[in-house]
């Protein structure tokens, strides 16, 4: 054990900290010692070979394999040499990915044997590969380039002619260049098996393999992107990225979050000359793990638009002009209008900025003038969930931890369009019944193809209740659409079955819809209720509460997970929480009443384009009401085209700020390039009002006001980054390139590299490259720059199930990395609920009918919308209706109707869908938005119909045929 | 006193030895092809931009005075946006050549680029490309590559078999 330590020391395997610490018996015991070519290390048990080597830092090549995905044997590039003993001279080859580790094994990866092996295997799978690598997007990126590299294969001996395939077109995101494939299955395990899609596919055999689509067309998985990441080669290659073209070794990059969904994914922004070229998955555990939704992936293009705003604008209202200002003027004209009576100033926060700009906002102007930018209703149920969090014991779990569940039960929300790579956690969780079972066997979870084969369709039980058909109902034990009166009763009995459980009364009758899903919820060792603020439902969501914390109670490992609707929505519901009385809230439809009421002056709009959430008639009369608007925001919204005064913010690809996601994990998303000198942080615009001037006193400021928020102050110390450590961290790669010519056209002289205060990165390839990180002890923050020598390509950056080797030290311990959990498990608070059940409210008129959101990921996110390739893949505005429901109401298929509430009103076609639930219609989340829960329908006459369908066949994609 | 003497007779010799310094601008030297002076950028046997804008001679320029970017034509032929190389940090290395996968970049033994003023010395594209394929007269990396373009679709670049079809029963 010390002399394998030791070993590692020296080549800088492990790190400082687990020398320091001394092991706990528990780990020691999950440890298994074997010797590579004459040297002994200590790894983990149930691993495999190769699993192990690379965990170790060895360089094994390998193609088939993937952490997420287990291991299938297929490529026969990882072969090593294994000794029967140590007399045993001649060792016999295994492939390391199908081997188990075994205790005192012996092997060898530097001998001839096995070495000559792995070349020849590479000679062989690169005698088709094309000379494209110079217009290959993927090259310097390449997972077998690196692998080539590695098994020392350079010289091309094969004279033979090479196979060659003609390429499909895949839609918006991915270029298809099939001619470079190699045949190792990563692309049909990761569609098919991982994502659970079925139109992507092989065909034929030995070398006419093909991977594609039955015919060209647009690849339906939500997770297609990864193909680019998941393809060692480029057959996949992401084709946004492709438009704007950088190599890897160019990119400047930083750690940051997410901003579409409230999951609070990890990713890489890459950027070059000042603008956003892609978005990669960064490896965390409890997170995102190894894949990201398309929205992640592709939804960068906001920062980009043309439509950002570059200047303080004022309206000039004697002139009828839009006059340029300078930040000094802007910042002065902003003091005057906050002048007024504090009663009369408002402001607006908003979902899609980090926590510090709404507490800026919220400090200027207090609580009672502080408008929450989101419906009421949504405003209560984030206030609901925040109050459950710190009253019950109840705390949502990680994505890593619903995996590891057994019984899952998914309340009104339609978790593949609203939190979609909870969906694609939820996936894996189902297979845990089968991976059981291949464990009674003695099957190890990665030996993929054998786990799949004694599964078949072994589901772990998956139970969705939902007002339309589910695309997870392929895993579904059962999927019950019900419409919201109806699902109430059946939470109601849930409910109660699980109370007489609990209280081990006699069982009540129920229906046996009701009685299957507590069966499976008891039967299970950890289930998992899932539940969201999609619908607005504040009944439901609270029954689910109610339902999860009975559960809890019987079950210590129930876990929870409330999916709410925005980037960063959960914060708001803890910045009002406070003073107003439960349920009060401070939405969106308050803030329109208070506008009307006609006292406003000055109202303040942060990042929040009111016309996505209110009727445009109702809100132009509001805003006519208001003596000054200013707005805060990146992009020029319709909100913004009504403001006197504009600030430009930075996104979040400019800015430090943390995201709280749904699951109350508290991240730091570091600023990747520099804003230009007119955009400033929303928080800095307001700075000299609210008299912070730095970050640092900003963020100890929200701990200590927001006692649910605390842990930010974590990360107070970003500013003394500097102070801490002697080393900066460099944000580009060593081998960035074209320092002296980028800018030479305007300016021949080179400007000194921006300069970073903030935080510990630099702006330039000065500093500590991000490869060699884990030999500075006291930088415990994620590297920037993504290249590395040797171990290159994307893939290779979460090879062995750890992100990197090199950061193993940090990725435990700091927050930096981890980001920090605010809701603790609180196991004293053991029941009673800590608020009022609440009524949703119902009305009785029968022309009324409730409307359900359809939810859409390339849709509904505000940010990614503004990406053309992710809109041209969102689906056209209907309004679905069970066909008996339509018929009560007499209307025929695709007929337009028109939906109305007092709030807003809105023509669609309406689709009959027999998997909608009866009684109920589903709009476009954005329409469900500013109509409400409720709407009265009238059928509109049947002419107007083909003006509107010939102007809705335009179809967004072509399906042109690539060669 | 000896060594005096001795370095004194070598001095005397040399006036009788021919003088090596050239009347330059009116003399010229010899340069040979391969000499390594002013970058230009050729073309492909069929008249078409070689370079690829695959920022291989950007990354291996040791001072990093090469700058490209890619944009990509209709028929998928990849090609530079914008070249640029500033030459007043250029060492005339001949990195790039080496570097360079298509033999678009090549070094000319053209040396005289003085210019008064230093931002002359910054060359775009339209500078450097010139009309020929300089010292490599038949390399064309299109036809090599599998990527399909313009006049060479899949499989009919060299040492290419024909697209399989997919659709086929046979093995």
């Amino acid at each position: 054990m010390r002399q394998a330590l030791l070993v590692s020391k020296v080549l800088g395997v492990t790190n400082m900290n687990s020398s320091n610490q001394p092991q706990s018996p528990e780990g020691t015991e999950n440890l298994i010692s074997l010797t590579i070519d004459n040297q002994s290390y200590s790894v983990e048990k149930g691993q495999n070979l190769l699993q192990a080597c690379l965990s170790l830092g060895l360089d094994l090549p390998y193609f088939c394999w993937h952490p997420a995905m287990g291991s299938v044997g297929s490529c026969r590039q990882c072969a090593v040499t294994q000794y029967q003993n140590s007399e045993d001279t001649r060792g016999r080859l295994v492939m390391s990915c199908m081997t188990p580790l075994t205790e005192g094994m012996i092997i060898s990866l530097k001998d001839d044997k096995s070495q000559q092996f792995r070349e020849t295997n590479i000679e062989a799978i690169m005698t088709n590969h094309p000379h494209d690598c110079p217009v290959c997007e993927e090259g310097g990126n390449c997972h077998l380039q690196d692998m080539t590299l590695m098994s020392k294969h350079i010289n091309r001996r094969y004279s033979g002619k090479k196979r060659t395939h003609l390429n499909q077109f895949l839609g918006p995101l991915l270029n298809h260049e099939m001619n470079r494939c190699i045949g190792c299955y990563r692309c049909v395990r990761f569609y098919r098996d991982y994502c659970g899609d079925k139109d992507l596919n092989v065909f034929g055999s030995k070398s006419h393999l093909y991977f594609g689509r039955a015919e060209s067309g647009v690849l339906q998985s939500h997770f297609s992107g990864n193909l680019a990441q998941v393809c060692p080669t480029g057959v996949f290659t992401d084709k946004p990225f492709s438009h704007h073209y950088s190599r890897k070794w160019d990119l400047q990059t930083a750690p940051a979050i997410c901003p579409h969904c409230s999951l609070g994914c990890n990713i890489n922004l890459g950027q070059r000359s000042g603008s956003i070229r892609r978005i990669t998955n960064r490896h965390h555990d409890e997170v995102n793990g190894h894949f990201l939704c398309n929205t992640g992936l592709f939804g960068y293009e906001h920062v980009n638009h043309n439509e950002r705003l570059e200047w303080p604008l004022k309206r000039n209202n004697e002139h009828k002009t839009t006059d340029k200002l300078t930040p000094e003027q802007a910042q002065t004209l902003l003091a005057e209008y906050c002048e007024t009576p504090n009663e009369n100033c408002i402001a607006v926060g908003s979902v899609r900025t980090h926590i510090e700009n709404n507490a800026a906002l919220l400090k200027l102007f207090g609580e009672q003038q502080f408008y929450l930018g989101i419906d009421d209703s949504h405003a209560q149920l984030l206030n609901m969930l925040c109050s459950a969090y710190h009253d019950t014991s109840l705390s949502p779990i990680s994505l890593a931890e619903v995996e590891r569940c057994d019984a899952a039960l998914i309340i009104n929300e339609d978790i593949t369009h609203t939190a979609p790579r909870l969906a694609l956690s939820l996936r894996q969780m189902s297979r845990n019944a089968g991976l059981k079972q291949a464990a009674k066997l003695g099957i190890k979870y990665w030996q993929d193809d054998a786990v799949r084969n004694i599964a078949q369709t072994t589901l772990s039980p998956v139970h969705i209740v939902q007002s339309h058909g589910s695309e997870l109902s392929d895993i579904a034990t059962q999927s019950i659409i019900l419409n919201s009166a109806a699902q109430t009763v059946l939470l109601q009995e849930i409910a109660s079955l699980l109370t007489t459980h609990l209280n081990s009364q006699a069982e009540q009758p129920a229906s046996s819809e009701a009685k299957a899903i507590v069966n499976d919820l008891m039967a299970a060792e950890y289930p998992l209720v899932i539940t969201g603020v999609q619908n607005r439902d504040l009944k439901q969501v609270s029954l689910s509460i109610e339902i999860a914390n009975t559960l809890k109670q019987l079950k210590q490992d129930t876990g929870f997970y409330a999916v709410t609707q925005d980037g960063n929505d959960l914060h708001l519901g803890m910045m009002t929480a406070n003073s107003h009385p439960k349920n009060a809230s401070q939405g969106l439809d308050s803030l329109l009443k208070r506008l009307n009421s006609g006292t406003v002056e000055t109202l303040i709009i942060l990042e929040t384009d009111l016309y996505r959430y209110l009727d445009k008639s109702q809100l132009d009369d509001a805003l006519n009401q208001v003596k000054q608007i200013v707005v805060i925001d990146q992009l020029l919204t319709k909100t913004a085209a009504m403001a006197d005064l504009i600030l430009p913010a930075t996104s979040f690809a400019e800015s430090y700020g943390c995201y709280l996601s749904s699951e109350g994990r508290l991240q730091l998303s570091f600023a990747t390039m520099v804003p230009i000198e007119e955009r400033l942080t929303p928080w800095q615009w307001l700075s000299t009002q609210i008299g912070i001037p730095s970050y640092c006193e900003l963020v100890l400021w929200i701990s200590e006001q927001l006692p649910q928020l605390k842990a930010i102050e974590t990360f107070a110390e970003l500013a003394r980054f500097n102070e801490l450590s002697p080393f900066r961290v460099a944000r580009q790669a060593v081998r960035s390139s074209s320092r002296t010519a980028i800018d030479a056209v305007e300016h021949v002289k080179e400007e000194q590299p921006p300069i970073d205060l903030n935080g510990p990165f630099t702006h330039s390839m000065e500093g500590v490259a991000g490869f060699r990180q884990a030999l500075v002890q006291p930088i415990s923050v994620l590297p920037a720059d993504q290249w590395s020598p040797k171990w290159n390509s994307d893939q290779a950056g979460s090879r062995a199930g750890v992100n990197h080797t090199r950061d193993q030290s940090s990725s435990t311990t700091s927050p930096w990395t981890q980001g920090v959990q605010i809701f603790s498990p609180n196991p004293q608070a053991k029941r009673e609920l800590g608020y009022q059940q609440t009524h949703s409210s119902m009305p009785l008129e029968s022309e009324q009918i409730r409307l359900t959101p359809s939810a859409n990921l390339y849709a509904d996110f505000e940010l990614a919308s503004y990406s053309k390739a992710l809109t041209s893949l969102a689906p056209h505005k209907l309004a679905r209706i069970h066909p008996e429901t339509a018929s009560k109401w007499q209307l025929e298929e695709n007929q337009q109707i028109r939906l109305y509430s007092d709030r807003s009103q809105v023509a669609l076609e309406c689709l009959f869908d027999s998997n909608q639930a009866k009684s109920t219609i589903s709009v476009p989340t954005n329409y469900f938005r500013q109509l409400g829960t409720w709407a009265r329908l009238t059928p509109l006459p049947a002419q107007k119909r083909s003006e509107t369908s010939t102007q809705e066949s335009t179809q967004p994609l072509s399906n042109e045929e690539e060669r | 006193m000896l060594s005096q003497i001795r370095t004194l007779i070598t001095i005397l010799k040399h006036t009788f030895t021919r003088a090596d310094t050239v009347e330059y601008p009116e003399q010229k030297p010899y340069l040979s092809p391969r000499y390594r002076g002013r970058i230009l950028l050729t073309r492909d046997p069929d008249g078409e931009e070689r370079c690829v804008a695959c920022n291989l001679c950007s990354v291996a320029c040791p001072v990093d005075c090469i700058s490209v970017v890619k944009t990509e034509k209709e028929d998928g032929r990849w090609e530079a946006q914008s070249f640029t190389i500033n030459f007043s940090r250029c060492i005339m290395c001949g990195f790039c050549e080496e570097a360079c996968p298509t033999h678009a970049i090549q070094l000319t033994p053209d040396v005289e680029m003085a210019e008064y003023d230093r931002q002359n010395l910054v060359y775009e594209k339209e500078h450097l490309l010139i009309s020929g394929p300089g010292k490599y007269h038949d390399y064309n990396f299109y036809k090599i590559s599998g990527k399909s373009v313009n006049g060479k679709m899949k499989g009919e670049a060299h040492n290419e078999l024909p697209p399989i079809n997919v659709r086929s029963l046979l093995p």
